[in-house]
Parts: structure tokens; C-alpha cells; sequence
């Protein structure tokens, strides 16, 4: 019995349905084990910022909830291309888990976005290649969903979705540079995994932590809604 | 007032992850029946 052979065990969503009820169990633990490490950090632990005061501690939700739009949507995109191209639809059903967390993040990576700069550009928004970009990765989303609800044949929903999900993976390396690829308002990126980072140790844990709560929920919150959907019948 | 930018983001966040996670449980109830 191989490893490729089990993989295709899992591949049926008859026996993922077990596998994904324990993995979720799990992350759910984890995710708030680690958001109340990552609260209590960037609430208690990290400064106060010299030149934002207390405002800047929305760093913690803000950057977090950033990444996991863009994640989620690369993860999402992946799911759907593979249900595309070799017609899995367990696959598929992924793709579909994914979507409102991914949609839900973006809104908070938006919505904290704008509460950080009325105080520190003095605008809730601008037209800033970051922020239009985010706001199309949002549209996005809520297209594929709707796309998704509005065929009926479960099939045909799925590859419709792909082909959107697929096309729309070009708009997140948009928006991973478009920092560095226009003057922009939107700073750039202070956590990179090609240099040091430009932050305090503490604000870095905090971050981070809050990081990896997201996620922990993230694979939580699909896994449980692709139960749904197993039961639903797809 | 600082404290209104960051407390509207947190209580906004932390909402919606509870509005989700009261959904899904809903629909947790209505696949089991």
C-alpha cells in the first residue's frame, strides 16, 4: 500500500467526511488557543507605537486578515483548477468551502484598513492601487459565489466557478506588489521572507500568532462547511 | 478617539467570525436532520 494509493482514498467524500470532522475539531482548538496568545501579546505585551499611539495595534487583525485573502483565494483557485482538470468533485467542494471565509477575511483586511488610515493618512479610503486591488479580490469572491449559486447543476456551477477562480489568480500577485510597482499610499511590506523585519520583536509575535489563529480557523471553518456540502449532496 | 478606530476593528472582526461560525453551526444542524 503506497502513499498515492491513500490519496485517493481521501480523494472520496465519503471517507474525507471523518477525516476532515477530526482535523477541524483540532483546528478550532488551536485557533483559539493562538488568537488569545496573539490578543494578549499585541494588547499587553507589545508597546505602544511612538508616532500612532494605540491605533497602530490594529496591525494585529489588520495584516493577518490581509494575508488570508490573498491565501485563501490562491488555495481556493487551486481546489477549482484541480476539480477542472480531473473532475474530482470533492475538489470542487473545496473550492466552494473556501469562498465565504476567503470573502470574510478580505472584508476585515478592507474594513480595518480603513479604520487605520482615518488616523494615520486622514482618509478612510483612497483609490490606491493596495486598496482597489483588495477591493476587486473582493469582488472576486462574492462573484464566484453567486456564479456558484446561481447554476443549478452542481457540474456545471463548479467549472464555471474554476474558470473564475483561475483567472482571478492574477489579481493577487497585483496586490502583493503593487507596492512597489506604483507610488502608492499603502507602506510596504514590513514582514518579508527575504530580509529582516522592519518591526519590534513583540509586534512581530504578536502578528504572527494572530497569523496562524486566521489560518488554524481558516482550514476549521472550510473543512466544517465542506461537511455541509458532503451532505448536502454537493 | 483613536480607541473608536481600534475598537471598531476589532469588534467588527471578531462579529463577523462569530456570525460565521453561528451559521455554519446552523447549517451543521440542518445537514444532520
Amino acid at each position: 500500500m503506497s502513499t498515492a494509493i491513500k490519496w485517493f482514498w481521501f480523494a472520496s467524500p465519503q471517507t474525507f467526511f471523518p477525516l476532515a470532522g477530526t482535523i477541524a475539531r483540532a483546528c478550532w482548538i488551536g485557533a483559539t488557543l493562538l488568537a488569545a496568545a496573539g490578543l494578549y501579546v499585541g494588547f499587553f505585551v507589545a508597546p505602544t507605537d511612538a508616532q500612532q499611539g494605540e491605533a497602530y495595534r490594529i496591525i494585529f487583525i489588520h495584516v493577518p486578515a490581509a494575508w488570508m485573502s490573498m491565501f485563501l483565494y490562491v488555495v481556493m483557485a487551486f481546489w477549482a483548477a484541480i476539480g477542472l482538470a480531473f473532475n474530482t468533485r470533492l475538489s470542487s467542494m473545496m473550492a466552494s468551502a473556501i469562498a465565504p471565509t476567503g470573502a470574510l477575511f478580505t472584508f476585515v483586511a478592507l474594513w480595518t484598513g480603513a479604520l487605520w488610515g482615518r488616523p494615520t493618512w486622514g482618509a478612510y479610503w483612497v483609490w490606491d492601487a493596495r486598496l482597489t486591488s483588495e477591493l476587486i479580490l473582493l469582488f472576486l469572491y462574492l462573484g464566484f459565489m453567486a456564479l456558484q449559486a446561481a447554476i443549478d447543476d452542481p457540474r456545471r456551477a463548479d467549472r464555471a466557478g474554476a474558470v473564475l477562480a483561475i483567472v482571478g489568480v492574477v489579481n493577487v500577485p497585483i496586490i502583493y506588489y503593487s507596492v512597489q510597482w506604483w507610488n502608492t499610499l499603502h507602506q510596504g511590506a514590513s514582514v518579508s521572507l527575504t530580509r529582516a523585519p522592519s518591526m519590534a520583536s513583540t509586534m512581530l509575535t504578536g502578528m504572527l500568532l494572530m497569523a496562524l489563529a486566521f489560518w488554524l480557523y481558516s482550514i476549521a471553518a472550510s473543512l466544517a462547511r465542506v461537511r455541509c456540502i458532503i451532505r448536502e449532496g454537493g | 478617539m483613536n480607541h473608536w478606530y481600534l475598537w471598531g476593528s476589532y469588534g467588527v472582526t471578531f462579529a463577523l467570525l462569530f456570525v460565521e461560525l453561528a451559521l455554519l453551526m446552523k447549517r451543521v444542524r440542518e445537514t444532520k436532520t
